[in-house]
């Protein structure tokens, strides 16, 4: 019996690995291809600066904004921004990723439920994420909290979108299969809704986690005296341009890096799941 | 007459460029940022400005020779001056002390040309109910304050003459108008203002503080700065602008005209009674004397270590170079006040 679980599972992520290996592929040359534009930009940037054709007090020289995040670094202050921004981005995340994803397998799971709060949960959508601020403000005020939830807003809607795609596109030949083996409640959704779905849920995870990474720089700038949106817009009102742009590299770095590892995790989430089920071969 | 008439493009050349020449003595528009928070209308804090504004005095100057002149209101305040002035959007300006420093600090290629209003008294209100009654009770609560104006320096230095620092209170940046907004949400417990207080007239807020008895220098001050390029360009409008805002210093210095100022003041939003309570006891020679005179000149050089020292900037800059009496000077010989106001 567990053979043929295995031999179910494995054929589903099988599936998903096939098409992940078509997808995925990163190649030395495209990652080169993908430098072109940053390095361009950067000889643009520079270019600009020395040809006197934009102030340089507004666009910063690019040596000077690294001169600016060494100095920084070297204070202490840069570091202390990131960790407090992480620390915002993931008790939001949290928050808003779990809640998503609770809500959208929930709806996944039951056509009645999908019905009765996905329109809704779709009108929500359509608000801007930051039109909900100044209710944000006024009922949660301007302390933590309301960051958490401003970023938990911005966590949610991949989550809960990506989840239910997944868990309600398992293929019909898997539930055929599963009704077969007799699988019911948990076991339907350990064996065969969830290692389906892992995909789409992985997608929404990285989605999740870069949105929240977005909205916690808007989420610090109101009522904070830390973290990089803080050091950014405090930046832009003491004329300190260059903090400014240092703040956007450090935010595009981070960004980058989380989408990276978030994209090892998971190829690497998927490729343990297929060897753990033996459906390799 | 061959040679004439062969010579007739170059002379056709050298009269146009004269006449280049010639429109480019004076600019086609002078653009003025102010701060402005309420509609239309300059912050409270911009008097001067309002006056010569509301008496038409800089468009009455300036029509004869077809400028235009462009007010920009801008809700930042002074950091909102300073972004005019990088983006090349402002030949003029108008604002606090503080962010007039934090600007040239940054490098802004700005002149300070004259003062403008002396000992601006900055109020701490608190929402009622709060308990908050003197500036202790502020230890841990939120203070709302917009950073880079010249709040910053004044809630630093009135919490350490209370003994206190930055650290005992949980600072909120916010504007003036969204401060207010927080007040009364209770998403701030406490917030600087100037003397327009709508929320203590409503009852809503209590006066804490204010720094009314501290003398005129180290109280906030505004002043006037030009572009370098400007004044370079247009030296004689630069120095006719100055005599225009010399004239409504000499206007609002003198005693007769407190109540119309006061009026004024009401209409930029403040409540007449507040307004008139803020300048119990103020000498208004002394508060509209806008010379750049060597007290002033000090007090600016002593914010700049003030903001030095608490590392509200990175780095310095020479104020003597910064200041250029030339236009004041001039415009105050051809008006005959050489003598009106203390140097």
């Amino acid at each position: 019996m567990d053979l043929d679980h295995k031999g179910l599972n494995g054929q589903i992520i099988n599936d998903q690995i096939m098409n992940k290996n078509i997808t995925d592929r990163f190649q030395w040359k495209d990652r080169l291809l993908g430098l072109i534009l940053p390095v361009a930009l950067l000889f643009a940037w520079q270019g600009l600066v020395n040809l006197k054709l934009y102030s340089d007090l507004i666009l910063v020289p690019p040596l000077k904004v690294v001169g600016t995040l060494v100095y920084l670094a070297g204070t202490g202050e840069l570091t202390t921004h990131i960790l407090i921004s992480l620390q915002r981005v993931l008790t939001g995340f949290l928050i808003g990723a779990s809640s998503g994803f609770l809500l959208g397998l929930l709806m996944g799971l039951s056509a009645t439920i999908n019905r009765s709060l996905g329109p809704f949960i779709k009108a929500l959508k359509q608000v801007p994420e930051f039109a909900w601020m100044p209710m944000i403000i006024l009922v949660f005020g301007m302390d933590e909290l309301a960051k958490d939830v401003f970023i938990a807003i911005g966590a949610f809607y991949p989550m809960v979108f990506n989840t239910y795609q997944g868990v309600s596109g398992v293929p019909h030949k898997y539930q055929e299969l599963a009704r077969v083996f007799d699988f019911k409640n948990i076991r339907f959704l350990q064996k065969v809704v969830l290692p389906s779905a892992l995909p789409s849920i992985l997608t929404g995870l990285r989605l999740s986690i870069g949105l929240s990474w977005m909205f916690v720089v808007g989420a610090e700038l109101f009522g904070t005296e830390s973290g990089i949106g803080y050091m950014m817009y405090s930046g832009r009102e003491m004329f300190q341009i260059d903090v400014v742009i240092a703040g956007l590299v450090v935010i595009g770095a981070i960004g980058f890096i989380m989408n990276a590892l978030l994209k090892v995790v998971e190829n690497r989430v998927l490729v343990w799941n297929v060897s753990v089920e033996g459906g390799q071969g | 007459m061959k040679r004439w008439i062969k010579m007739l493009p170059l002379l056709a050349a050298i009269l146009s460029m004269t006449v280049v020449a010639k429109a480019a003595d004076k600019p086609s528009v002078i653009r003025f940022v102010v701060p402005g928070y309420v509609p239309e209308k300059a912050s409270p804090t911009q008097l001067l400005f309002t006056v010569v504004w509301e008496q038409g005095l800089l468009q009455q100057e300036f029509a004869k020779d077809g400028i235009k002149i462009e007010r920009i209101l801008t809700k930042q305040a002074g950091p909102g001056v300073n972004e005019a002035f990088a983006n090349g959007k402002a030949d003029f300006g108008q604002c606090g002390d503080f962010p007039l420093t934090v600007g040239k600090a940054g490098g802004l290629k700005t002149k300070l040309i004259l003062g403008q209003e002396n000992g601006s008294t900055t109020y701490i209100i608190a929402r009622s109910g709060t308990g908050i009654r003197t500036i202790q009770d502020l230890r841990g609560k939120r203070i709302g304050y917009q950073k880079g104006t010249n709040s910053q320096p004044a809630i630093i230095k009135i919490l350490a003459l209370n003994g206190l620092t930055l650290n005992d209170i949980r600072s909120v940046n916010v504007t003036v108008a969204d401060g207010t907004a927080a007040l009364v949400a209770g998403t701030v417990d406490a917030l600087l203002s100037g003397y327009d207080r709508p929320l203590v007239h409503q009852g809503v807020a209590v006066d804490v503080y204010n720094n009314a008895k501290q003398d005129y220098d180290s109280r906030g001050k505004t002043g006037l700065i030009v572009s370098e390029e400007f004044a370079a360009k247009y030296p004689d409008i630069t120095k006719r602008l100055v005599k225009v805002f010399l004239r409504a210093g000499y206007y609002a210095s003198q005693e007769k005209n407190r109540a119309a100022l006061n009026a004024t003041r009401a209409k930029l939003g403040a409540n007449y009674t507040q307004a008139v309570q803020d300048w119990v006891g103020q000498d208004l020679k002394v508060k509209f004397n806008p010379l750049l005179k060597k007290s002033t000149v000090d007090s600016y050089k002593n914010l700049q270590q003030f903001a030095l020292k608490n590392g509200l900037i990175r780095q310095g800059f020479n104020v003597d170079t910064w200041v250029d009496t030339r236009f004041q000077d001039a415009a105050l010989a051809e008006l005959g006040l050489q003598n009106y106001w203390d140097r």
